[in-house]
């Protein structure tokens, strides 16, 4: 296992604790019956069931045999039984689960049916069917919980194989011509290691429980010698007079299997997962609200300072620092960048969907004129649920699969205008015609599963229809589907605008789909808006460097194909370790001194046409050769 | 027309679902059955001897190797078998004489009641508080309560069955006197032995569905449900819960073999009158036939009753019935 | 194994995948014919659903298929085990997901060092492979997790090269990728295989970077290849309505906002259902120009194109190559002199 996460593990309180328990329970193993072994055995008839004292911890059994040392002396043959049943089920499950990797298909989907019939089985019945041939006593209750495990751990052998033999390092083995059992060794095996590891881990606990419970029912370790379960067993018996003596191995049983179950969940959250985060950021409410001047009744959006902070161990991701821009009612604006640059966070925020434990901050946010902290939230959940239509990328998810569409276009009605249930489906059936589903009546009755991508898109866009809606936020509403179908989605969000005069917001991350909608374009680096630039401008030739190199390297159907592509020189800066002064410098041709030292503002370069760059280029100028 | 086909369609891949589930079915019955009649013929040495024990006479021991039929070929003692089973005669007990299917029919409801209580508490209350706990934790929200939650329900869920009913039975019957321990008087013997069966693998659940209800809340359309400011109700009840039921369901599918097995243990936790103290019994007496026939049925009834919960999630879940499993 | 020195490295004939059975079953790929020249690029565009990602799966083996013939510089591949095996040096694949194609447990080096050692050649072939991919000596020693989505891109191309093959499919390889990294794996690609006059089969959904990089074009919808062009006879003037729609899909920086509307080379309609593909033309229901719109058109619903296809302008699958109007002269360009 990888080294690093059992360090790992062990930094955390309950893989400590596990891990000393553990620790405690093999030292005890060890030496119990060596330190306790006489105790456990001398008989004292004249001391029988007597209750817990300072001589006899956990009292004495009816032949007067002191409880607490037989219950230290136990351990080793209670863990020693429960070690060796998950060696069996782990040595026996593993490679059955595994060889179906190599098995052809007919065999393998055999076996695969064998195997999910014996899980389904209860285990300790096969484990009671084990040990009734086997016959009463440890090998038998050893066998029985052994073979009862198999079932389970072929199956996730199996499970975990098939996953790993499904990825597209496996195919590259494959036509590599690397045999078969070549790839299981190098490429399944090591890629399961890890999870079988925790399993196993984890079982030894479940195989403690299930042995002691055999035992306790009298069909597992038998006397002379005994297990927590055999004394937990004859404990049983007078519980009234002494509960100790049952509830005293008991105890051990459930700290042993409780220790095992946390090693191994441990073992299993520590893979290399999100960083832990650490205390909710405080005080970070947005800066307040004073409007500054009166707002414009033409505009719809007004953001002046946005900036989303997510608070992490190591120092606080900024995805979006200081976003300044306004939306007009009607208009149609785009939001262009690559991944990291921060445009869905933008949208996020802006639509205050942030999920937790993100938090937005800025010195004005105006939606239609009002600021969204000052609205009261019933006001607040009706103005944005009627007003405000979002479009997410991914369709397939977008809608809940278990709710028939009808029904969910419907309730935002149902439950912001207080239409009847009939009067909202009618409206939804009505908004699904809009957007050019066919028979929408029919379509209302079904399930997403039913639709295609592109339908669902528009059912998507019907949602934000049933209000009056005033603004659109589309977030990489068309990366998710084929192209042709990209148009036709295009030209409907095109449509929205210019029938119910909503404005509408389109985030992508692909320049040429932008610039077939909108009218204006605001391209994102690094969290930051680099440059404001009206469409046709862009096209003309757009001032700030990353958007020429952005153009320029992106094929089109008039590219120059003599000519490699142009490409833009290293990666986009990582959240956590943006560089001072301009983030783009460090890719950026006509970078300086200045540029590295202080980031530039974003500024009117000429009317509406904003950049954020110390060398902006002017219109018309050939594109900066960018690197290849 | 598009639909009605759709519809025609839609209606012969759930009959043909339904087919191949019952024709699995029948495979798993077979062998079961097959393994119960292997049982008495895997026994090393003698398995009548070891019932009767070493002082019976070899007369006696002869007349019960022929009564129970182990004189013939194996070939005839296994279509015996079937035709036996089939006609409902699942043999007689070798140390009361009894007819086995006479035990099962008195046992059998008792653990089917014990069984089918335990199973509706933990549903119950395993969603509701895994569900609530998943809503309040969400996302890395509130990590102490996380933390509490996660480790009450741990340690719940490794109490061995058995502990739970000694610990229950020496706080309330005879600390609190409050009820019955053992025997069967009514729906108070019902409480404590349901309750110890039910607490562990509700505590399981509850954890499971808190993740599970982490994992919906997460998800794409549970955004798009905020968005629309739907009130938090709605959210929950409309459009988180019906996509939680269904992986509650799948592992309390899961559940039912395990609640089944450890009524087995508790019953004899509790003395009371069951398919378990039945089975522990025949199988201290080397009681063959009776273990056979528990085995059998028990057996038979859980798979049962995993394809009505198999069947009762492809009704439920849209999506299922246009897939093969 | 002789090598035959044909035109094609690649000639496939009648391909046929299947997935499932009975009821289920879906035909991927539906008798397509397929050339790959040699020393060349082929573009084969598609959709999603089209069964162009099936093809590749298929030439390499990762898929079973169940009619048609993969001749590999002649030789068969469907006709044995040994013919497979034979041509496992030749043709080496490189795939879209830059985090699922690379063993997460194996260094850079032991990566590359597995395929060299199919070929029978040492490590000390490892640092000119990772220099010809432009990626640096000290990449050998980390593992892929450490790698960005463009330099894991780079160890897969070096892994193909390892065994010095013929021919390279490439699947959708920058489809994951970042805008401006596409730009440098796609330059990376022309390098290469102009360097080693490699033949590739290039996989895409995106027009522009298939018209960008490709000698010949193939277009797929639904199983079938509906045309097949040297790419500057394509682009020019393409002949089969489906590549029509796709063309016009295609955004365009000159597209104005406010320019275009509804064109006339939209689909109509819904995307068919690839379990129930309609009969006769597979594009029929959609066809902006077929029987859903046009009245004279019923031959398209009946009787299936791709039977005489070989006769047509493009080997185009439509009854009506050639008689489509011709395109707008503005939207499509192909520089004159850059054709091969």
């Amino acid at each position: 296992m990888n080294g690093g996460r059992l360090r790992r593990a062990l930094a955390t309180p309950t893989g400590i604790a596990a891990a000393l328990v553990i620790v405690a329970m093999v030292v005890l193993a060890i030496i119990g019956p060596l330190v306790w072994g006489n105790q456990a055995a001398a008989i004292n008839v004249p001391d029988a069931l007597k209750g817990p004292s300072g001589a006899h911890l956990f009292g004495t059994d009816q032949i007067g045999r002191d409880i607490f040392a037989r219950t230290m002396a136990a351990t080793r043959l209670s863990l020693e039984l429960a070690l060796l049943s998950t060696l069996i089920a782990v040595g026996i499950g593993i490679p059955i689960g595994i060889t179906q990797a190599v098995l052809g298909p007919r065999l393998r989907r055999l076996v695969a049916g064998v195997i999910s019939a014996a899980v389904a089985f209860p285990g300790l019945l096969l484990a009671l069917f084990v040990n009734t041939i086997i016959g009463i006593g440890a090998t038998g209750a050893v066998l029985g919980i052994g073979i009862a495990m198999i079932p389970g751990f072929a199956r996730l052998a199996q499970t975990l194989s098939a996953s790993i033999a499904g990825l597209d390092y496996v195919a590259a083995a494959r036509i590599l011509g690397i045999s078969r059992i070549r790839i299981l060794f190098f490429h399944v095996l090591p890629n399961i290691a890890e999870p079988l590891t925790l399993t196993g881990t984890m079982s030894v606990g479940w195989s403690l429980l299930g042995i002691s419970a055999l035992s306790f029912l009298g069909l597992g370790v038998r006397p002379p010698s005994y297990d927590w379960g055999a004394l937990l067993g004859s404990g049983l018996q007078y519980v009234y007079e002494n509960p100790l003596a049952s509830l005293g191995p008991g105890a051990l049983i459930v700290l042993a299997g409780l220790a095992f179950n946390l090693a191994g969940e441990t073992l299993a959250r520590v893979q290399g997962g999100t960083p832990p985060i650490a205390r909710p950021l405080v005080g970070a409410a947005g800066l307040e609200a004073g409007a500054i001047g009166q707002p414009d009744p033409d505009l719809v959006l007004e953001v002046d300072d946005l900036t989303v902070r997510f608070p992490a161990a190591a120092g606080d991701l900024t995805p979006v620092r200081g976003l300044t821009f306004t939306v007009r009612s009607g208009e149609r604006i785009g939001i262009v960048g690559e991944s990291g640059s921060g445009k869905s966070m933008t949208v996020l925020a802006l639509s205050q969907l942030l999920p937790y434990p993100g938090r937005a901050s800025w010195k004005s946010l105006r939606y239609l004129g009002r600021d969204l902290r000052s609205v009261p939230a019933p006001e607040l959940r009706r103005l944005l649920g009627t007003s405000m239509a979002l479009v997410f990328q991914d369709p397939a998810s977008s809608l809940n699969p278990a709710l028939r569409v009808g029904r969910q276009l419907a309730e935002v009605v149902q439950v912001h205008a207080g239409l009847r249930r009939r009067a909202a489906m009618e409206l939804a059936v009505a908004r699904l015609r809009d957007v050019h589903i066919a028979r929408p009546e029919l379509r209302a009755q079904q399930y997403p599963h039913e639709f295609s991508g592109g339908m669902r898109q528009r059912a998507m866009i019907a949602t934000g229809l049933m209000g009056q809606p005033r603004l659109v936020i589309a977030d990489e509403p068309t990366t998710a589907l084929d192209v042709t179908v990209q148009r036709q989605i295009l030209l409907l969000l095109r449509q929205v605008n210019e029938d119910s005069g909503a404005a509408v917001v389109m985030i992508s991350h692909d320049v040429s789909v932008v610039t077939m909608l909108c009218q204006r374009v605001l391209v994102m680096y690094a969290g930051r808006i680099v440059e404001d630039i009206g469409t046709e401008r862009l096209l003309a030739g757009p001032a700030h460097p990353y958007t020429r190199a952005l153009l320029a390297s992106v094929p089109d159907m008039s590219t120059d194909r003599g000519r490699p592509l142009a490409t833009i020189a290293g990666r986009p800066p990582a959240l956590d370790a943006l560089p001072a002064g301009c983030a783009f410098a460090p890719r950026c041709p006509l970078a300086d001194e200045r540029c590295r030292a202080a980031d530039p503002p974003l500024e009117p370069l000429d009317g509406d046409h904003l950049v954020a760059c110390w060398h902006p280029q002017p219109a018309g100028r050939p594109t900066v050769p960018a690197s290849a | 027309m598009a639909e009605a086909t759709t519809q025609i369609r839609r209606h012969h891949t759930w009959l043909i679902f339904l087919a191949r589930r019952i024709g699995r079915l029948i495979v798993s019955l077979a062998v079961v059955l097959s393994l119960s009649f292997l049982l008495i013929q895997f026994i090393p040495g003698d398995p009548v001897r070891l019932a009767l024990g070493p002082t019976a006479p070899a007369s006696m021991v002869a007349q019960q190797r022929a009564a129970l039929g182990l004189t013939k070929p194996l070939v005839v003692q296994y279509l015996d078998y079937w035709h036996d089973v089939l006609s409902g005669h699942l043999g007689t007990s070798i140390v009361s004489g009894q007819p086995v299917e006479q035990i099962i029919a008195t046992d059998l409801p008792e653990t089917a009641e014990l069984v089918g209580v335990a199973l509706v508490f933990t549903m119950i209350l395993s969603v509701s508080i895994g569900m609530f706990a998943g809503a309040l934790t969400a996302r890395g929200r509130r990590p102490r309560l996380t933390l509490f939650f996660t480790s009450v329900t741990s340690i719940l869920n490794t109490i061995p069955e058995y502990l739970l009913g000694v610990g229950l039975v020496f706080v309330f019957a005879v600390t609190l006197k409050l009820l019955p321990v053992a025997g069967d008087a009514g729906w108070q013997s019902l409480v404590l032995p349901a309750l110890a069966i039910a607490i562990g693998p509700t505590a399981g659940l509850a954890r499971i569905v808190r993740v599970q209800t982490d994992v919906v809340l997460s998800q794409e359309y549970m955004r798009v449900a905020r968005a629309k400011r739907l009130p938090t109700r709605l959210i929950y009840l409309r459009h988180a819960l019906p996509n939680l039921l269904t992986a509650a369901l799948t592992i309390g599918g899961l559940l039912l073999g395990t609640l089944v097995a450890s009524s087995v243990v508790v019953e004899n936790v509790f003395a009371r009158p069951g398919l378990g103290t039945a089975i522990v019994q025949a199988i201290t007496q080397h009681d063959y036939p009776v273990i056979q026939g528990i085995l059998l049925v028990l057996g038979a009834a859980v798979l049962v009753l995993n394809l009505l919960v198999d069947l009762l999630l492809s009704a439920l879940d849209p999506r299922s019935t246009l897939r093969e499993s | 194994m002789s090598r035959a020195e044909g035109v094609n490295i690649l000639e496939i004939r009648g391909l046929v995948v299947r997935f499932g059975t009975g009821r289920k079953s879906l035909v991927a790929v539906d008798g397509i014919d397929l050339d790959v020249p040699r020393g060349g690029i082929l573009g084969l565009v598609g959709e999603s659903g089209s069964g162009k990602s099936t093809v590749a799966r298929a030439v390499v083996g990762l898929a079973r298929t169940a009619g048609g013939q993969i001749l590999l510089n002649g030789t068969d591949l469907t006709a044995g085990a040994a013919e497979r095996k034979a041509s496992r040096r030749t043709v080496q694949m490189i795939f879209q997901d830059p985090y699922a194609s690379l063993n997460p447990r194996m260094r850079v080096s032991a990566i590359i060092a597995e395929a060299l050692r199919m070929r029978g050649t040492g490590t000390d072939r490892i640092p000119g492979l990772l220099e010809e991919v432009g990626l640096d000596a000290a990449t050998a020693s980390r593992y892929p997790r450490e790698l960005s989505g463009g330099q894991r891109q780079r160890v897969a191309i070096a892994r193909a090269l390892a065994v010095e093959p013929e021919l390279i499919i490439a699947d959708e390889i920058t489809s994951s990728l970042d805008v401006s990294v596409q730009a440098q794996v796609l330059n990376l690609l022309r390098d290469i295989q102009r360097r080693s006059s490699l033949s590739v089969l290039f996989i895409a959904h995106n027009v522009a970077v298939v018209r960008y990089l490709s000698d010949a074009v193939a277009v797929m919808h639904m199983g079938r290849i509906v045309e097949a062009a040297p790419a500057g006879d394509f682009f020019a003037a393409p002949q089969h309505p489906y590549s029509r729609t796709l063309l016009d899909a295609v955004p365009q920086m000159a597209d104005v906002a406010g320019a275009a509307g509804a064109s006339a080379w939209t689909p109509v309609g819904e995307p068919s259902d690839p379990h129930e593909p309609p009969a006769g033309c597979r594009f029929h229901p959609r066809c902006p120009v077929g029987p859903a719109v046009a009245e004279d058109r019923d031959i398209c619903r009946t009787l299936d194109p791709g039977a005489d296809a070989a006769t047509r302008p493009h080997r185009a699958a439509c009854h009506f190559a050639g008689m489509l109007p011709a395109p707008p002269p503005a939207a499509i360009s192909v520089t004159p002199g850059q054709e091969r």
